[in-house]
């Protein structure tokens, strides 16, 4: 009975032969192929349409686990292969080698993501990266480095981010000065759309993974300074779905 | 190193090592998938079908409402939904059905989940007093008239809500049974039996049911497909030819040699790896809703697709007829929600990661009951996003 190979099985639950439900028609899927059936309830909310946008998820924190969500609100990303590094792995038989990518992506306009996925195949561990790259985006905050004229093109403050040895500093700089800095956070910092740019660096910055990651949580920490204008108190509002119903308080007195 | 060369590592897991694995399966699971109904799912079409009423495998006797009430909110549960799995030992399982209820309150199920799932199964012989055995395909020639008679019983009243036992019937007209008080005064204030009770509008029964049908999930079957059966797999071959342009600078680099604290690492972002790999798994068919493992006798247990790494059944408790243990039969994945027609934006709306049920392994006899509880597990989807 174990060898009957699974194209024999036709159709139907359970293990009774012959019998059980109707198996799938065939042929007629040639336009769902592409559509994304949401696993999670944010996803769920997401293709329903209840959530305007990005803006609202990074609010309330929520965690984003499908890239669908992303690219739903995003859909004009440009992702750039920032390395492709070996590594290598000691084993009985000789060494291992795996592709580590690093991929960073964004729109030039406020968002960026970073996405680092190792795998045996180069092609493999790219397409990794930039799922992961999609599931890390975050904002950007931009501001002036005097007049507030026109769009922001600067960063807000000075902001700093480290990882390893490597630290990358951020600099507010007047318009038209362009991006001051290293082949690498300067593609970082072209995607996020920031234009004008002082930076300088510490420590190893050829340790490129390192290197791409403090520019990152540079980028990020634009966010969480606190300047003169998020002095006022906050209206919080609810979360699309986190909000406590009274349900849950009635229950307490039984 | 001390380590032997794993290949199972989740960050290797490739779209194209894994659908070949998954056509190299000899036990690759059933996938169930939602449709729309093309024949009325009644009992003697043995449906798997999700939402609507339950279709009774055994006619004669149903569910009384005290076996689907939800325990933290005392409320009759729904179907939610049901399959037909007939087996071919034990003989008294030729026909075996397993229902699943659901308490559609999400707020019982944030307070206290375990109490808002019920599980049945439900199985009758080849022969048995109410559907004819099945003809056998080598005995036609045969030209024997099936010598059946369908035994006469009193079809048990239904709740016109829910579908299970309705011992109440409405004080004002008689004719129209519940299941329970609750139902009663649904049907009556939401469902429009204040104005139809007594009468005989003609629009009645039309606007009666689609109130009522509004009141439990969606109706929908469910048809089975084995994985690395369908086409939707070969679609990950495009995603290759994206990717190619993207692939920058090849590996022929001279610098092998790790670079400081950079050897070894290998995902550096930390992602909840058990909901990745899950959701590759799913991603070749992704609008899959039931995973059915129960393929083959003599088969190992196979472990479910988890969806996160904690949040695991500790003890399944064995079977409580037989003491025989119970092992992993199907799972009802998050997908399904997307079939249900409710609303996901209220915070207490119904959600959940996976949901497992364990069943008896040796299929013991029901009777003298016509069902029987088995376990069910749920998981939810971790709350971690991308940590840095």
């Amino acid at each position: 009975m174990a060898d009957t190979a699974p194209a024999d099985r036709r159709g139907g639950f359970g293990r009774g032969r012959g019998r059980g439900g109707r198996g799938r028609g065939r042929g007629r899927r040639g336009d769902e192929k592409t559509e994304w059936v949401p696993v999670t309830k944010l996803g769920r909310l997401v293709k329903a349409g209840k959530i305007k946008n990005m803006e609202e998820i990074y609010t309330f924190s929520l965690p984003v686990k499908e890239y669908q969500i992303v690219d739903y609100f995003l859909p004009s990303l440009k992702d750039e292969v920032m390395k492709i590094m070996p590594v290598q792995k000691q084993t009985r038989a000789g060494q291992r080698t795996r592709f580590k990518a690093f991929v960073v992506i964004g729109d030039s306009d406020g968002h960026v993501g970073l996405g680092v996925k190792c795998s045996k195949e180069v092609a493999t561990a790219i397409r990794g990266a930039i799922i992961l790259a999609k599931l890390s985006v975050i904002p950007v905050r931009r501001g002036y480095w005097g007049t507030a004229l026109g769009e922001p093109h600067t960063v807000p403050c000075k902001v700093t981010g480290k990882c390893g040895s490597a630290m990358c500093r951020l600099i507010p700089a007047p318009k038209g000065t362009g991006l001051v800095a290293a082949p690498t956070p300067k593609k970082v910092l072209q995607l996020a759309g920031i234009t004008d740019c002082y930076t300088t660096s510490r420590g190893s910055t050829r340790t490129l993974g390192n290197f791409v990651k403090a520019t990152f949580a540079a980028i990020g920490n634009t966010y969480g300074f606190l300047t003169p204008d998020l002095w006022s108190e906050t209206e919080f509002t609810k979360a699309p779905f986190q909000e406590h119903t009274d349900f849950l308080a009635v229950k307490q007195r039984k | 190193m001390s380590h032997s060369d794993t290949d199972s590592d989740v960050s290797e897991l490739d779209q194209r090592e894994l659908s070949e694995a998954i056509t190299s399966d000899k036990w690759a699971p059933q996938l169930g998938y939602c449709e729309e109904p093309e024949t009325p799912l009644t009992a003697d079409t043995y449906p798997s079908k999700s939402g609507g009423k339950p279709a009774w495998l055994n006619p004669e006797h149903i569910l009384d409402v005290e076996q689907t009430t939800c325990g933290n909110c005392n409320e009759p549960m729904v179907l939610l939904l049901q399959l037909y799995t007939p087996e071919d030992e034990p003989a008294e399982a030729f026909h075996r059905a397993v229902y699943v209820f659901c308490c559609k309150n999400g707020g019982c199920h944030k307070q206290d989940w375990t109490q808002c799932f019920k599980v049945y199964r439900s199985q009758l012989p080849r022969e048995n007093p109410y559907y004819p055995p099945p003809e056998n395909e080598e005995n036609e020639d045969d030209d024997v008239a099936i010598d059946f008679t369908p035994k006469q019983f009193t079809k048990p009243k239904e709740c016109v809500i829910c579908g299970v036992a309705g011992t109440k019937a409405c004080g004002k007209c008689q004719t129209t049974y519940y299941c329970s008080r609750q139902h009663q005064m649904v049907d009556w204030n939401s469902c429009g039996h204040k104005l139809y009770c007594n009468t005989n509008d003609p629009n009645r029964e039309k606007e009666e049911t689609k109130l009522r049908s509004a009141r439990l999930f969606s109706e929908m079957e469910i048809v089975s497909e084995p994985e690395g059966q369908g086409e939707d797999g070969k679609e990950e071959e495009e995603q290759k030819e994206h990717t190619k342009k993207e692939s920058g600078e090849k590996s022929n680099e001279t610098a092998l040699a790790l670079r400081g604290d950079e050897a070894y690492e290998n995902t550096e972002v930390d992602v909840d790896q058990a909901f990745l790999k899950f959701q590759l798994k799913i991603g070749m068919y992704p609008d899959q809703v039931i995973r059915y493992e129960r393929v083959e006798y003599d088969m190992p247990d196979r472990e479910p697709l988890w969806v996160q790494q904690g949040q695991k059944p500790s003890l399944v408790p064995a079977c409580d007829r037989c003491g025989g243990p119970r092992t992993f039969e199907f799972q009802i994945l998050s997908t399904l929600l997307n079939y249900l027609g409710i609303s996901h934006v209220a915070d207490d709306s119904l959600d959940w990661g996976a949901l497992y049920v364990y069943t008896c392994k040796h299929n013991c006899p029901t009777s003298p009951d016509v069902f029987v509880p088995e376990y069910l597990w749920k998981q939810d989807f971790s709350a971690e996003g991308m940590k840095f």
